[in-house]
């Protein structure tokens, strides 16, 4: 059961109707939630909520412990078993295959390979439970007494595939507090539910076609084809997983809650590190606090060397958080080294640039991290590190000259209502964010009055979104539709 | 700034709104006469009724027997006899209206000879094909031990498809072209006039240009010309090169291949002083080969038509398989036999 689909869209109504009708009691919602996100994980596997169960229950027992314990040589002891525990699941079904494939591959003993069901958004999910244990470790935040609330928060079903990864200090209080809901966070909402099924249906499930045919055909194409292809990827992963996240998030506010934004248009980056603060934000955070920082802190007689070893080791991670193959690996690993450069280069970088116009640097610094990231993107889709070496090496001969598949202009449209959408709302809080868009303002000259002016903008919204529909409506019944890119980690 | 968002947005409302349009069906827009609108407009309403017709059909009846059901005791089933009958009859009405035209029109059997399973189509279709070829003297060539001879792997696209390889359609290519040498003097007699041409001669949206993988991970290229065929050029009148016409089911239309890759391109590298293109869609029948027929391909005027079949295009005849596939839209009714079959199949 995914977002877009019927089935989905019946068990919401019900939940909606159910968790409202109870907004008095806050625990009875909760447990409402809870049933809903089981019942709602169950659909991928049986078993998959009984593993997610056993997690819950670990970390809401560790949670307190930890925090009944006084002494600090015992509470160390507990947060590192703890690690140990809700970590382990993680490493052994999703990541025993590639250290038995390594180690036989390396020693040359013959290993059979082992066929583990690895629960979709087990990565997620185990992330929001490190981070929980760490933050009541630290003293951040107060162990959850309740295991209902606890439950809530853990499974909550618009992030528990692929998140974002909730912070447990923002969101948790709010699975506490009584909820509201409003008039304007139901117009967010619609609009964010509303543009992630754009981004997923009409041009994610377009545009993966055309990616499909590049990589299936990576043997015979051309550089310039090849390159079409790592951007459409690029584009396609982009679309699919923030479509994604914008509907959890939308999904979430219907709910009560706010998540914060997991994507702000990475489009516009000038630097890779800059990137990485519009690019899946939620998992970038994750991994700035509970492995960066310490790391930095770790290494901190190693002067800015404990800066570089400390991007080098988070990046290395969270390239292999994504997937149990080297070439995952790679992918991090190339990021890494780009941000050690800038990290190494900052002050003549910004003394290179400031002599130039602002729209020059803007576009060399758009322009290079975009086409690193893209370039870095092809090992997260080739079958392998030797496959993406050869997709590059393609697309940096003179390959790139060539005419590319005649499809190219078909597939590349759907990236351009994208790109205008998301650049114009980069600095908004929520999707289609009216003033951001300079509607109010726009309304505003059209007529005086505060009223009309409420209405103008209405209507634009409303045909803005009449507009979406229509689109989403068109494609929903055509598309073959494609699995969510991120259920695989 | 404020100017800037207005025409982002009204960009982004224009791109969605022609992206969205511009794909529904692929159909593409123009400008029309008043009678031809008027025509459109009633060939549209005439579509648009079939097509209720149809989904009732398929709504009552919605199951189809698959490959060997209605063979389990043996061709003796009254069902399969009306089938065979059928079959017989669509193939006379084919090959008359294609000789009719002065084209020279040969059969290949497609079905590949499978010595671990026993393959009841197979079994008693592929020798009924040839007797009744036979019978209505149509020259036939079976490809079935030249497939088998090969590694199912090398030549299908198993396990993810049963279509075709390129090596698989290159085989059948190679194949082909002695009966191309062979009838290399065979002529049509027949010049349609400008005015009788339909718009397009293949089932396609004309200039058609995108990836497809039926679902199946197995992303391929599909172009057409202008005329709604797969080929890299439009065909032109009068004709200036002898024609050769594939025109099957999916054996010839070769999904999962790019266009350079499939059967008629490979016989159109093999033979540059011919034209030679397939008309040929995913689960076509025989009835469909007829209306395709004589509703577009037979004013390409080819001089040689092949005709790519096999052993359980017979069972394909079964009214509900028909209403799922048929290309045209028209609904098939189920005759009293197959009514009664169908009944005790799937109604008790």
């Amino acid at each position: 059961m995914v977002f877009n689909s019927e089935q989905f869209a019946i068990f919401f109504a019900i939940i909606f109707v159910v968790y409202w009708s109870l907004f008095k009691y806050r625990l009875a919602q909760n447990l409402v939630l809870v049933v809903g996100s089981f019942y709602f994980y169950s659909f991928f596997h049986y078993s998959f909520p009984i593993y997610l169960g056993c997690l819950i229950l670990a970390t809401y027992l560790f949670g307190l412990w930890i925090q009944r314990t006084e002494d600090e040589v015992k509470r160390k002891i507990l947060q590192y078993l703890s690690l140990f525990v809700l970590s382990f699941g993680l490493i052994y079904l999703k990541y025993s295959g590639l250290l038995i494939g390594s180690i036989s591959g390396l020693s040359g003993w013959q290993a059979s390979a082992l066929h583990l069901l690895v629960p979709v958004g087990i990565s997620f999910y185990t992330f929001s439970s490190i981070g929980y244990i760490l933050d009541v470790y630290r003293g951040k935040i107060d162990a959850e007494r309740n295991l209902v609330t606890f439950a809530a928060y853990l499974s909550c079903f618009p992030y528990l595939l692929i998140g974002p990864i909730p912070a447990a200090r923002t969101v948790l209080p709010q699975f506490r507090q009584p909820s509201k809901l409003t008039l304007q966070g139901i117009d967010q909402s619609v609009g964010e539910i509303l543009w992630g099924l754009f981004k997923k249906i009409v041009v994610a499930d377009n545009i993966s076609l055309g990616v499909n045919y590049c990589f299936a055909h990576q043997s015979e194409l051309q550089g310039s084809s090849l390159l079409l292809g790592v951007v459409l990827f690029y584009f396609y992963l982009y679309a699919d997983f923030s479509g994604y996240s914008d509907m959890a998030r939308g999904l979430a506010r219907l709910l009560g809650f706010d998540i914060a934004r997991n994507f702000n248009s990475p489009f516009t980056a000038r630097s890779i590190t800059e990137f990485w603060r519009k690019w899946h934000i939620s998992l970038t955070n994750w991994f700035y606090e509970y492995v960066f920082n310490p790391i930095v802190i770790g290494l901190r007689n190693w002067g800015r060397f404990s800066i570089a070893a400390a991007i080098l080791l988070t990046f290395g991670l969270s390239g292999i958080w994504h997937g149990a193959d080297w070439k995952f690996g790679v992918w991090g690993l190339l990021h890494s080294f780009a941000m050690i450069y800038e990290y190494y280069t900052a002050d003549q970088r910004e003394k290179f640039f400031s002599k130039m116009p602002w729209f020059l640097s803007g576009f060399i610094g758009i322009f290079f991290t975009l086409g690193y990231a893209i370039l870095a993107e092809t090992f997260f889709r080739a079958d392998s590190i030797s496959e993406g070496l050869e997709i590059n090496r393609k697309i940096l001969s003179m390959g790139l000259f060539t005419t590319p598949v005649s499809f190219s202009v078909k597939y590349l449209k759907w990236c351009a209502p994208l790109l205008i959408v998301e650049i114009i709302q980069q600095k908004g809080t929520y999707v289609f964010d009216m003033e951001q868009w300079g509607l109010s303002r726009f309304a505003g000259k059209l007529t005086k009055s505060a009223k009309n002016i409420n209405f103008v903008t209405l209507i634009i919204k409303s045909l803005l979104y009449i507009i979406l529909c229509y689109c989403i409506w068109l494609f929903y019944k055509r598309m073959n539709m494609a699995e969510y890119y991120y259920f695989k980690f | 700034m404020r100017k800037t968002v207005i025409f982002s947005i009204a960009c982004f409302s224009v791109v969605s709104f022609l992206a969205a349009c511009g794909n529904k069906d692929g159909k593409a827009t123009g400008g029309n006469t008043k009678s031809e609108a008027a025509k459109t407009e009633a060939a549209d309403r005439a579509l648009a009724e079939n097509r209720a017709k149809l989904d009732k059909l398929n709504q009552d009846y919605p199951r189809m027997p698959t490959d060997g059901t209605l063979l389990v005791n043996g061709p003796d089933n009254p069902v399969y006899q009306e089938l065979e009958h059928r079959y017989e009859t669509d193939l006379a009405e084919l090959k008359k209206n294609v000789e009719g035209t002065g084209a020279k029109m040969v059969a290949i059997l497609l079905s590949v000879h499978k010595n671990d399973k026993e393959d009841l189509s197979e079994k008693y279709g592929t020798p009924y094909v040839k007797s009744v070829c036979t019978k209505m003297g149509l020259e036939y060539f079976d490809f079935g031990p030249v497939l088998a001879a090969h590694d199912e792997k090398e030549i299908k696209q198993v396990p993810k498809d049963a279509h075709w390889t390129k090596v698989g359609a290159k085989l059948i290519a190679d194949n082909i072209a002695p009966f191309i040498k062979k009838y290399a003097s065979a002529a049509s007699t027949v010049v349609y006039k400008d005015t009788e041409r339909p718009e397009t001669f293949g089932d396609l949206p004309p200039n058609d240009d995108e990836v497809l993988d039926g679902g199946k991970d197995l992303p391929y290229h599909v172009k057409a010309n202008a005329q709604g065929v797969r080929m890299d050029h439009n065909l032109t009148f009068p004709k200036k090169k002898k024609r050769v016409l594939l025109l099957g089911d999916s054996g010839f239309y070769c999904p999962f291949l790019d266009n350079e890759f499939t059967i008629a391109s490979v016989l159109q590298q093999q033979f540059p002083d011919y034209e030679i293109y397939a008309v040929a869609g995913i689960s076509w029948t025989l009835t469909d080969f007829i209306s395709m027929w004589n509703e577009k391909v037979k004013f390409t005027e080819p001089d040689i038509v092949i005709l790519g079949t096999n052993g359980n295009d017979i069972e394909d005849l079964f009214f509900t398989h028909c209403n799922h596939f048929s290309r045209n839209e028209k609904p098939t009714y189920p005759s009293p036999v197959e009514e009664k079959y169908y009944q005790q199949m799937y109604r008790q």
